[in-house]
């Protein structure tokens, strides 16, 4: 109970830092913290596989990309920090946001929504051997379901990102979408270039 | 377990890494001194065994310095967040069979949880977090290109290393390390020996993952001044350099537990804590003999040899002992 008040204080925290940060890498910090203390709060729900995997998944390898990506793009000025307020009246929205939410989750406790849960789990509950045996028994079709889709995503960004006429790129370079661009405008000055050697030799 | 008993273990483990790190430190300049056809360090104590003392002081006693434009915040929490990382990370790998005095049993590792391997690959991923935020917080291009690298690097042979792990898993049936190592000596078998392509592809992983020579593009000195770390100085550029150290003890124990047996001795030659350390001082010496031969490898290559190479092998290798798994019976 304590850890859960420690632990849940903090994902709070966290995720108020994460919106009101005012440089985007911070933002991703408390967003880091904000996971870590979710995969904390698992793991005293008794799911540890969900857990470290949260970890794993989330803190280790999504939040690492987004850190790359906003250190590609801000690394100078500490990031940019963003001007306070771009939406008018944006704290209001969000106060009446969280006090809805809020005000779901009270009523679904007074309501005993949670109230149907097992009073006892089953030996080596969330844990990996329980989590893969169901996985793989009840839940096998979602699964293989959710493998073919994201097999799916992966063909298409490579077929997205993989240009027509270019060479073929170094795997796990992160591709820029600003080259087509920056061909592109090479291409026009090389052409405005020849059309000028052209009207100059027209001159002549 | 109480919170005591845990802390006294924790800090005792610290304390044994730590000592660790300094003579490793000094093993490796020796033995890079002998490859190059010079001594090493000899000048301060016998056979220069002193010098870790020497280089502790002068690291402690440098100024700390920040870069007048650096993101004050994350720069300081940078070389925290690596140590913490390569501490945390260790401490749930067992270094032997648990001891036993007279009916208190003593377990070798500070915490074992079910599934122990998990939780070091977890916490090892949050590694490039220091890495990365140090050289994007210091505001130089050299350190911001450094970091830049290693997260690219990083994130590409940790999918190798996992999958590598995976064949490890997959031939043991097991999640937690000292069950691993029992299911080696029960079937009187190291893992290497099925999965040598797994033992390769993990060696190669660990040597990249941790950023050392001939994958060593985050710190670059020829290109990058010293890549991620160049603006840090004093003690907090020595936590950057233990936590290097101190993952590379977990890389070459996870090499031990997964592949070679752990802490069993070869041929039925029983068990001790003995065995796991002299597995992990010889691929601790692997590590040393690679940065002394290969000269560093160039950077799209490095992301090639990832993709291209070690990624794909490491799915035939996950393949190949699957079948050994399913349809030869394993080990029987």
């Amino acid at each position: 109970m304590i850890a859960f008040l420690v632990v849940g204080a903090a994902a709070l925290a966290a995720a108020i830092g994460v919106i009101t940060a005012r440089s985007a890498v911070h933002s991703v910090l408390w967003l880091i913290v904000h996971l870590c203390s979710l995969a904390v709060l698992y793991m005293t729900l008794r799911a540890q596989f969900l857990g470290l995997v949260q970890i794993l998944i989330y803190a280790g390898a999504v939040m690492v990309l987004f850190l790359f990506v906003i250190g590609l793009l801000s690394a100078q000025q500490g990031g940019a920090p963003v001007p306070r307020a771009q939406l008018p009246r944006q704290v209001g929205f969000a106060i009446f946001a969280a006090v809805v939410v809020a005000g779901a989750v009270i009523l679904a406790a007074l309501f005993g929504a949670f109230q149907a849960a097992a009073p006892s789990l089953p030996a080596g509950f969330g844990g990996v051997t329980a989590f893969g045996t169901v996985l793989f028994s009840t839940y096998l079709l979602p699964f293989e379901a959710t493998a073919m889709a994201l097999l799916t995503a992966i063909v298409a960004v490579v077929a997205l990102g993989a240009g027509h006429d270019e060479p073929a790129r170094p795997a796990g370079l992160p591709v820029r979408e600003a080259e087509p661009e920056a061909h592109a405008s090479i291409d026009v000055s090389h052409a405005e270039h020849r059309s000028e050697l052209a009207a100059r030799g027209g001159q002549r | 377990m109480s919170l005591g008993y845990v802390l006294v273990r924790s800090i005792l483990l610290v304390l044994l890494l730590m000592g660790a790190f300094a003579y490793f430190m000094v093993m490796e300049r020796k033995v890079l001194g002998y490859f190059q056809l010079r001594w090493g360090p000899v000048r301060v104590g016998p056979w220069g065994l002193l010098q870790p003392i020497a280089d502790a002081v002068k690291m402690v006693s440098k100024e700390d310095t920040a870069p007048a434009g650096a993101d004050a915040l994350i720069f300081h929490a940078a070389p925290a967040i690596v140590l913490f990382v390569a501490l945390g990370a260790f401490a749930v790998i067992p270094l032997g069979p648990t001891l036993h005095f007279g009916g208190f049993a003593v377990p070798l590792s500070v915490s074992s949880p079910p599934s122990s391997l998990l939780y070091v690959l977890a916490i090892a991923s949050l590694g490039v977090y220091g890495i990365s935020l140090g050289g994007w917080a210091s505001q130089s291009k050299y350190a911001l290109l450094g970091s830049l690298r290693a997260s690219a690097q990083m994130v590409s042979y940790e999918l190798a290393l996992g999958l590598a792990v995976i064949s490890a898993v997959v031939l043991s049936g097991r999640l937690d390390l000292p069950g691993i190592v029992a299911a080696q000596s029960q079937h009187h078998l190291w893992g290497v020996v099925p999965d040598i392509l797994g033992f390769a592809i993990f060696a190669i992983c660990s040597v990249a993952e941790c950023n050392r020579a001939p994958f060593d593009l985050a710190e670059a000195e020829g290109e990058l001044v010293a890549g991620f770390h160049t603006e840090y100085s004093g003690f907090r550029y020595a936590n950057f350099v233990i936590a290097e150290y101190i993952n590379m003890f977990t890389m070459s124990a996870l090499g031990a537990l997964l592949f070679l047996g752990g802490w069993n001795g070869p041929f039925g030659l029983g068990a001790s804590f003995w065995w796991l350390l002299l597995k992990m001082a010889a691929y601790l010496f692997f590590f040393i003999w690679v940065r002394s031969t290969y000269p560093r490898i160039r950077y799209d290559r490095l992301m090639g040899f990832g993709w291209k190479v070690l990624v794909p092998a490491a799915f035939v290798n996950l393949v190949w002992i699957a079948v050994f798994v399913g349809l030869l019976g394993g080990w029987r």
